[in-house]
């Protein structure tokens, strides 16, 4: 299967992959895994005073799309508000880097990440969670 | 084994030996008479396997009317399909439970966090020691992938233990056309959500140890 020239870039130069100090009470981790084929991800937000988020890193070991996906999201994240990244859906990653239908559960592990996340970050500071709504 | 405990298998061949289209709800189990169970009599799944095959090559049927081309074809790519599924035994672990208890893409998604952490730990040592250049640190980093072999590979072969000991526990209820018991369905299919972050973790640090040497 061929991928999409933007997978095949942001697999090639992945933006924002690293960490983010897991116990600073600044930043949301989101940890997750795709079963069905062992990809994992971990997703980190740093949120600053004014409530942006001023960083975002990534860290998948999985399929270029899982990589892609996750890439495109740490991306998407910055600038934004905690609660405006709670409206990124995966189909939007599937839509910009045109995922096909067998890799779409690589976005959805992406929306999965961010929204663990953010949550991580609200439960740290005393805001009320985000309860997660089905997809696909 | 007694021919009253052998499933009588579904057949491919109507009453003038025509072949039939299969069913789609016709199991693996059922369409090659083999006993749904975990612990499979391998000898009639292979004897049936190319008994089937034998008779529906699609080579015996070059001069027969397109639909029955078409039926040989089908027919033989489920028999394989299922004959590669059942005699493989993680295969047939998964596509059993499933069959049971419905698909493991239902299962949670979120992972054990300590396994996740450990995953982490263990993929991003792979990829530091394949971009390392100091001997030193590379000797300090292989010692650890070693190490993360080893525990991975005992976590694979606990789990390949457990679930023959819950796979003989389902068999046993299902003998006694009992419901499997919950906690041992629950149990299986953990133990298969799991199973492809430990393989993956193992072929990364595999593939980092090989191409270091």
């Amino acid at each position: 299967m061929a991928y999409s020239d933007k997978v095949v870039d942001h697999y090639n130069n992945p933006r924002n992959v690293g960490s983010l100090d897991k116990s600073d009470q600044t930043v949301g981790t989101g940890i997750v895994g795709a079963p069905e084929c062992g990809d994992v991800m971990k997703l980190q937000i740093k949120v600053d005073d004014g409530g942006l988020i001023e960083d975002a890193k990534f860290k998948t070991f999985g399929c270029g799309s899982a990589i892609a996906s996750s890439s495109l999201a740490t991306e998407w994240l910055k600038g934004k508000t905690v609660d405006e990244a709670e409206e990124i859906k995966n189909t939007q990653i599937v839509e910009e880097l045109n995922l096909p239908p067998v890799k779409i559960h690589c976005s959805v592990l992406a929306e999965d990440a961010i929204k663990t996340a953010l949550n991580d970050f609200r439960e740290k500071n005393g805001m009320p969670l985000v309860e997660r709504k089905g997809h696909h | 084994m007694s021919e009253a405990t052998k499933e009588k298998p579904f057949s491919v061949f109507n009453e003038d030996g025509e072949i039939e289209a299969i069913p789609t709800e016709v199991d693996h189990f059922a369409l090659l008479g083999v006993r749904r169970k975990f612990d499979l009599d391998f000898e009639t799944l292979e004897a049936r396997f190319y008994e089937l095959n034998r008779k529906l090559h699609p080579d015996f049927f070059m001069d027969a009317p397109v639909a029955v081309r078409i039926r040989s074809l089908d027919a033989t790519a489920r028999i394989n399909d299922a004959y590669q599924t059942l005699k493989d035994p993680i295969a047939r672990v998964i596509y059993l439970v499933q069959l049971e208890s419905g698909k493991l893409e239902e299962n949670e998604r979120t992972p054990p966090p300590e396994l996740f952490e450990e995953i982490f730990e263990a993929q991003e040592a792979a990829e530091e020691f394949q971009g390392c250049v100091d001997e030193e640190e590379a000797a300090n980093l292989r010692e650890r992938l070693n190490a993360a072999m080893g525990c991975f590979s005992a976590l694979r072969d606990g789990q390949r233990t457990a679930l023959d000991r819950l796979g003989a526990a389902w068999d046993e209820a299902m003998e006694k056309n009992e419901p499997a018991p919950p906690e041992v369905v629950k149990k299986m299919r953990s133990i298969l959500g799991q199973r492809n972050y430990i393989e993956n973790t193992l072929t990364s640090l595999k593939r980092a140890l090989e191409e270091s040497e």
